[in-house]
């Protein structure tokens, strides 16, 4: 898979590139990026009142935002590329590359961007569904939350493990496509349900 | 880790949503610590014994192989 990519992205110099870093270096930079990452975490956890959650209005305007969205998403399935409506408009590309083509970096071309904009407001409706603070939102939730996220995480990775083992041929890039949404649709899935069951199976207090 | 708030809440005779308000958390959160179902941060296990104007040792123990 990985070879794959590197060919459709053409980064064979890069490669060759990678090989003249000598094992010295290549060590360095892996003990700099992991101490780095070590630092803002233990400071993340010297400041813990941040959250990084949207404000709960948010959560409404996310899924205001999935009902269009979400349509142009189906619509987009549902059609081939040469029977649906067509947004031809020249855009900036760093790389573009066609099956067949050489590859272009840093190029103005012409492209339909339907899906672009489809993908780019699934994508933005469900982070603020997701990422919205709760009516009342307080460190059981959060934990709530964390849990869904791991586990989203973990069901994500199987689900591609098992596509990854099975699929085969340009079926399987569609199916990346859509593995880029599911994490997210998955952790929302699992989260309301989780706050949905705390509310519904409360025990009626004495 | 087991806990008598729910004890403390019927001697000071306050409701699980009088006690959520006073420590600022949801009635559902309170209701889940009674249960067993959720170890409180130490900062609201604080925040609860403040409310009931004990130790936080008075309410909450640790239990064999905690």
């Amino acid at each position: 898979m990985l070879f794959r990519l590197l060919h459709i992205l053409n980064l064979g110099p890069i490669k060759s590139e990678l090989n003249a870093f000598s094992n010295k270096n290549v060590k360095f930079v892996c003990h700099y990026v992991i101490n780095t990452l070590l630092l803002h975490r233990n400071l993340k956890l010297i400041n813990m009142t941040k959250d990084y959650l949207f404000p709960s209005q948010f959560q409404k305007l996310g899924w205001i935002l999935l009902a269009p969205f979400g349509l142009l998403f189906l619509y987009l399935c549902f059609t081939t590329s040469g029977s649906r409506v067509e947004l031809n408009v020249p855009v900036f590309a760093i790389i573009n590359n066609d099956i067949g083509n050489s590859t272009h970096w840093f190029t103005f071309i012409k492209n339909d961007i339907l899906d672009e904009i489809t993908y780019i407001g699934l994508i933005v409706s469900l982070v603020f569904i997701a990422f919205s603070k709760e009516e009342c939102d307080d460190e059981f939730i959060l934990e709530i939350r964390r849990n869904s996220l791991v586990w989203a995480l973990l069901i994500n990775s199987l689900i591609l493990i098992f596509c990854e083992l099975f699929i085969y041929g340009f079926v399987f890039l569609e199916i990346l496509y859509f593995n880029l949404l599911s994490i997210l649709i998955l952790f929302i899935i699992k989260f309301k349900i989780a706050v949905y069951k705390l509310d519904k199976f409360d025990e009626d207090e004495e | 880790m087991k806990n008598n708030i729910k004890v403390e809440r019927a001697i000071k005779n306050i409701t699980q949503q009088q006690l959520a308000d006073y420590v600022g958390v949801s009635r559902q959160t309170i209701n889940a610590m009674e249960l067993g179902r959720y170890v409180p941060s130490t900062l609201l296990a604080l925040k609860i014994a403040r409310c009931f104007e004990t130790n936080v040792e008075k309410i909450f123990q640790l239990e064999d192989g905690d």
